[in-house]
């Protein structure tokens, strides 16, 4: 079942979607809802971000073809630190944008961001200390992300990824959560302005999404809502103003966000 | 003024500090369209909330000299090359308790220090503004401790090390009339004074770090941003209570207690 968040007439819900419409919920949909008769085109709701999560979690290096050409880049010292669940935090607020949005290059960075096309976990249930073999009662569903970044810290003189990685719009998130899926045999697709240029498979994840689930929630409980986005299976490339990266994951949907630079103020 | 925001018969207000009662307002405190209700309750009666429910709690890393020296110790190179840096980090809304609440040390932390900080409370939307706009965008101040998993956690990523379930206490209330560049920051374990700091040694003070965050990241109403240890630091001990006092806002107070669960 395909659940989307979205905005019509100045009013924001859930919705099932089907096809090329979009049932309204009633209820919350991380407890007790009903699919009302109250449908709306997709054509004519804006999709916006499928949750407004306490934690987006961001998992790096989590498939192995990735690490290696990091290794051949960065030296063997990160094969080391990627033996240790290494989480970082994407960011609430301005930073998620729905399918569709802009993502916008602020003034103050170079004119170019990377793209990680990647299958994102969304929590159902608080969980805390979880087992991996507990994980899949606390997963609502998954959808999928886009981890801009605005290139390496250190390019920037910077020692955190405050706004390479947090900046405004870099954390497209879309278009809606799947909920019945097997996480770990799905296609991820990267097109830029309609061609292809990544297909990984999510059967080559290093950490697989219930030892993520479990292994965050030993330290930091996740919250009905909180989003995981799990890595992207290759390397990226500088994408520059003008250009539209796409993100498809065929069970899911696609995510499509088009790439600007910021007025300057 | 002092705002709180409490729970009392299962409901979560804002309330106006009045002596030792709270008097409940009506409204949205941070659009300022709010009115001070009668409903008044004594302080004892209520339990306290983290000051907002923040989308964004920033921390900014390196901002006293005397923490940084303190921490070339135990981190050489490392700390020194980032002297002098605006360095924000993002700490995380998950882990943000409030006052009188308890913070367990995970079982597998080598040790849990402590760092008392003046904590911006921000009252409007701020996108790129200017430093002179800064004040204009922030409601308030209050109280944090940003709790530090060191040891060997320092070098396993930032996220054991700064956003563990409890290594996020604010409180107890925004102060909304206080100057933030001259306040003392005082911190104590089991009633004796262990550090003091004055925020007039802040490197990035806090307007710089206002309009420096919101140069690429928007920050919202309610957004918190913890603006560095003043000092020295120690580990904590289950069983310890921590305090840690800005003269002009309040007291936040925290038990440390051991993990319940191996």
């Amino acid at each position: 079942m395909k659940i989307a968040r979205f905005i019509v007439d100045g009013f924001a819900c859930y919705g099932q979607v089907e096809e090329a419409e979009v049932r309204a919920i009633q209820g919350s949909i991380f407890g007790d809802y009903r699919v009302t008769g109250l449908t709306f085109p997709l054509s004519r709701v804006k999709l916006l971000p499928p949750t407004q999560p306490v934690n987006f979690w961001n998992i790096g290096l989590n498939y192995q073809h990735h690490l290696e050409s990091r290794v051949e880049e960065y030296g063997e010292g990160l094969r080391e630190r990627i033996k240790h669940l290494n989480p970082f935090l994407k960011g609430s607020g301005s930073s998620i944008v729905a399918t569709g949005e802009a993502i916008v290059i602020p003034p103050g960075l170079p004119d170019f961001i990377d793209y990680e096309g990647e299958l994102c976990i969304v929590i159902g249930r608080p969980a805390h200390r979880v087992s991996p073999e507990d994980a899949p009662d606390y997963i609502l569903g998954y959808t999928i992300a886009d981890d801009v970044g605005a290139g390496p810290v250190w390019f920037h003189g910077d020692f955190t990824n405050w706004r390479t990685k947090t900046s405004d719009s870099f954390a497209p998130v879309g278009p809606w959560i799947e909920t019945e899926m097997d996480p770990h045999n799905v296609d991820i697709i990267v097109r830029v302005n309609g061609h292809e240029e990544q297909r990984g498979t999510t059967r080559d994840m290093v950490r697989n999404c219930y030892e993520i689930v479990s292994g965050i929630s030993r330290y930091c409980t996740l919250h009905p809502g909180d989003i995981i986005s799990t890595g992207s299976p290759s390397p990226s490339r500088p994408l520059k103003p003008g250009e539209v990266v796409e993100v498809e994951i065929p069970e899911i949907g696609v995510l499509r966000n088009p790439i600007v630079s910021a007025p300057a103020s | 003024m002092k705002f709180a925001r409490f729970r009392v018969d299962g409901h979560d207000y804002y309330g106006q500090l009045d002596g030792d009662r709270l008097r409940a307002i009506q409204g949205d405190l941070f659009s300022g369209d709010f009115r001070v209700t009668r409903a008044s309750y004594p302080l004892s009666r209520v339990k306290l909330l983290p000051p907002s429910r923040p989308f964004n709690y920033w921390g900014i890393g390196e901002n006293y000299k005397v923490h940084v020296d303190f921490r070339k110790i135990e981190l050489g190179e490392a700390i020194t090359r980032r002297e002098g840096r605006f360095s924000p980090w993002y700490k995380s809304a998950g882990c943000i308790i409030a006052t009188d609440e308890p913070i367990t040390v995970p079982v597998d932390c080598p040790v849990l220090e402590y760092e008392g900080e003046l904590c911006i409370v921000i009252g409007k939307r701020a996108s790129r503004i200017s430093e002179a706009d800064a004040p204009g965008c922030i409601i308030g101040y209050t109280v944090s401790n940003d709790l530090d998993g060191g040891g060997a956690w320092h070098l396993s990523g930032l996220w054991k090390q700064k956003m563990c379930d409890g290594f996020g206490p604010v409180g107890p209330w925004i102060e909304t009339e206080v100057d933030p560049h001259r306040l003392e920051i005082i911190t104590r374990v089991d009633g004796r004074e262990e550090d003091r700091g004055s925020t007039r040694d802040m490197v990035h003070n806090c307007y710089a770090i206002v309009s420096g965050i919101s140069q690429f990241c928007t920050l919202h109403p309610g957004d918190l941003i913890t603006t560095g240890a003043p000092g020295l630091t120690r580990g904590l001990n289950p069983g310890e209570v921590v305090e840690v006092e800005i003269p002009g806002i309040g007291t936040l107070r925290n038990p440390i207690v051991a993990d319940s669960e191996a």
